[in-house]
């Protein structure tokens, strides 16, 4: 019980907004503005390989996606992302954070490939976000990288005083679709 | 605020299941865990550590008062060499990692080596992202007076370190508990209750006897061990 009460002291002090240990957690704006590709995708392969370099001989993995949209940057219909990780034979290399994928997940996903990060994706996992069909309308909603259906793109990052209400239904594709073609548009016009 | 307190009762109505923390199925073998500690000196820090090392350092040491069969050991102003897969627990500042970026959201990570066969890790690496501003400090976290965030190093390396025992975000399998294990946290700046199951879990709890000297690791049969070269005398 006592375990209990620290916990829901601890549940009064989160309250306050979170940010990330390891991660400083992007806004919505912030995720659109640092990608320079926004696409919904889908797993089709993942293979990991080891990349010998001069300071060592680290593994990745290369993570091979069907692109079904492109929401910002260039048109494509595949795409590879290589994240630092991954295990090939009787060894294994794991980067905490960096997200694992699999075949047939379905994401959209906010991508920097302009420059090699540990994880191309924008802020490790946070640009991860998962599509799902809703059980009950069968429509596609979505997600965040944790699994928390995503209510309102206010509550991503450290917006903590725009957390919608918990009976907000979840964001379907198409909502969230909408809102990243507005937040591309409007930095797009800010632009000189 | 009416939010928390519903989530503080909801805390409250489900005591029986609170055990929230993640583990990787490859943790250590039992022994001690060398880490070395190059993060350099840049004290006096806010909390009044005299270094970054010595700020890593009690976190160390936080860790090591709940664990049972293994011990972290830290060697102060390390010189080993920094690489990974060349056993060496390297702690250190970089903004880069096998020539890929951390990223600008990226405060630090931990990395590691583990045998898929025996299922037993053999190296962790833990870098802090020298892109951003640190200190070491507790209570609420604290932004730079030009608005960014004043990364604080001991609780982060708390949270690293537990990666490097073999803990996971908890929030991230849908759990929700105070952790400083959880991807995010605000103010939390200790370990939390969740954290010291988790890590129980591994290697017991600090009544269990740990497999070597209990006062100074390098000074037992475990002196062999070609990291312990690298720790200074005790003073």
């Amino acid at each position: 019980m006592r375990r209990c009460m620290f916990a829901a002291l601890a549940a009064l002090s989160l309250s306050s907004g979170a940010r990330a240990t390891t991660v400083v957690a992007p806004t919505f704006e912030t995720l659109v503005a640092q990608a320079d590709s926004i696409v919904e995708s889908e797993v089709v392969d993942t293979r990991a390989r080891i990349v010998p370099q001069r300071d060592g001989a680290p593994i990745v993995t290369d993570v091979y996606f069907r692109i079904e949209k492109v929401l910002k940057g260039a048109p494509a219909s595949t795409m590879i992302l290589q994240f630092l990780g991954g295990q090939v034979g009787d060894v294994g290399f794991r980067v905490d954070g960096v997200p694992s994928f699999s075949t047939g997940d379905r994401d959209v996903l906010f991508a920097i490939t302009a420059a090699p990060l540990v994880s191309p994706i924008v802020g490790m996992m946070h640009g991860r976000v998962r599509i799902t069909a809703d059980a009950a309308t069968r429509q596609d909603i979505v997600r965040v990288f944790d699994g928390t259906p995503l209510r309102d793109v206010r509550v991503l990052g450290s917006n903590a005083n725009a957390r919608p209400q918990r009976d907000q239904p979840a964001m379907t594709l198409s909502a969230f679709e909408s809102a990243v073609a507005s937040e591309v548009a409007r930095q797009a016009a800010k632009r000189p | 605020m009416k939010r928390a307190i519903v989530a503080a009762t909801l805390f409250l109505s489900v005591c029986t299941a609170l055990d929230a923390y993640v583990l990787f199925d490859d943790p250590w073998p039992d022994g001690a865990i060398v880490m070395q500690l190059q993060l350099g000196s840049g004290g006096p820090l806010i909390d009044g550590s005299a270094s970054w090392n010595a700020a890593a350092e009690s976190a160390l040491a936080s860790w090591n008062s709940h664990i049972g069969r293994v011990r972290f050991l830290a060697v102060r102003d390390s010189t080993a060499p920094i690489g990974d897969n060349n056993h060496y627990n390297n702690v250190f500042f970089s903004g880069s990692l096998y020539g890929h970026s951390l990223g600008a959201s990226t405060l630090a990570l931990t990395t590691n080596w583990y045998r898929v066969s025996t299922g037993r890790r053999n190296e962790a690496d833990v870098i802090f992202n020298n892109a951003f501003s640190w200190n070491s400090y507790g209570g609420t976290l604290r932004q730079r007076p030009d608005g960014g965030t004043l990364a604080d190093l001991h609780r982060v390396a708390l949270h690293e370190f537990g990666h490097v025992l073999g803990l996971n975000h908890p929030n991230e399998y849908g759990q929700s508990v105070a952790a400083i294990m959880n991807s995010s946290v605000s103010n939390l700046d200790t370990l939390q209750s969740d954290d010291v199951t988790g890590a129980a879990a591994l290697y017991g709890t600090s009544d269990e006897a740990f497999p070597g000297a209990p006062d100074d690791n390098c000074a037992s049969p475990r002196e062999r061990d070609p990291s312990c070269r690298h720790r200074r005398p005790a003073e």
